[in-house]
């Protein structure tokens, strides 16, 4: 039961995610139920910060889709012959997703305001770390940026996340 | 057994229904300027959160290892515009190449 706890914890960015995305993908009735099941942190990321709207649902569902077959597959198989493949610590893949991340990041590290949240968001992450259960340091993060969007109300030019949204309204 | 899915399923039912939650919020709560703040925000906080902590901790402890390596090339990889790719396999090559030392 604890780690069901851990996993919704863990789920909760997915939230935010979700709030992020409904705009750009537009998406109802079953198709929501299935956008919803491949809301996570690669598709999510990959959607935000594309020029166009269709740009972005084609990350998303790619992504998304992708991930899940991956995932899935990858899961088999290490199951099933786990002793021989070789660790992905070896093979310094613990290190891709880190890497990952700062790349989809940097696009969007324009104003002294975007630096001032990463900045605080990553201590904050990392200093809560010890102290909270698993998920949590993100979710504190995120409150960062809730902070920093209610207490500047300075020119905050909004990322290129909101330009396909005005593109692709009628 | 039984209570062990019981909790698996529980947990799925309750990630599942987080990220549903998320997409069904009507556009209209999404369109006030603050919101717009939070958005453009989010995802910069979200980023560098989830770099930090998946390159400095494992499970609740922090550490620096051959992450920090990786991470520290991916991040002169970036400010050189190499593409997306080459960030990653650069990184991962880093740490695996000092783990091997």
């Amino acid at each position: 039961m604890a780690g069901a706890a851990t996993a919704t914890l863990l789920g909760v960015r997915n939230g935010l995610y979700g709030l992020q995305l409904s705009r750009v993908l537009g998406v109802r009735g079953p198709r929501r139920l299935l956008a919803a099941h491949l809301v996570i942190d690669e598709s999510a990321a990959m959607a935000q910060g594309r020029a166009s709207a269709p740009l972005a649902r084609l990350g998303f569902w790619t992504t998304g889709l992708a991930v899940f077959t991956l995932w899935n597959l990858a899961t088999v198989a290490g199951a099933w012959a786990a002793s021989s493949l070789s660790s992905p610590q070896t093979l310094g893949l613990d290190v891709a997703s880190s890497a990952a991340f700062l790349a989809l990041l940097a696009p969007r590290m324009r104003g002294r305001q975007a630096w001032s949240v990463a900045v605080a968001a990553a201590l904050v992450a990392v200093v809560a770390t010890p102290f909270t259960p698993a998920g949590t340091p993100v979710l504190l993060a995120a409150l960062v940026a809730g902070v920093a969007a209610v207490r500047g109300a300075g020119p905050t030019r909004p990322s290129s996340t909101e330009a396909p949204d005005e593109a692709d309204r009628p | 057994m039984t209570t062990l899915w019981t909790a698996v399923l529980l947990g799925a039912l309750a990630c599942y229904a987080i990220k549903l939650a998320g997409l069904s919020v009507p556009a209209r709560v999404l369109e006030s300027p603050r919101v717009g703040r939070i958005g453009a925000l989010l995802p910069i906080a979200l980023l560098a959160a989830l770099t930090a902590t998946q390159t400095f901790a494992t499970a609740q402890r922090l550490t620096i290892d051959a992450r920090a390596a990786g991470l520290a090339v991916a991040l002169v990889a970036v400010l050189l515009r190499a593409p997306f790719l080459v960030v990653v396999v650069l990184a991962a090559g880093t740490t695996a190449l000092l783990r091997l030392l």
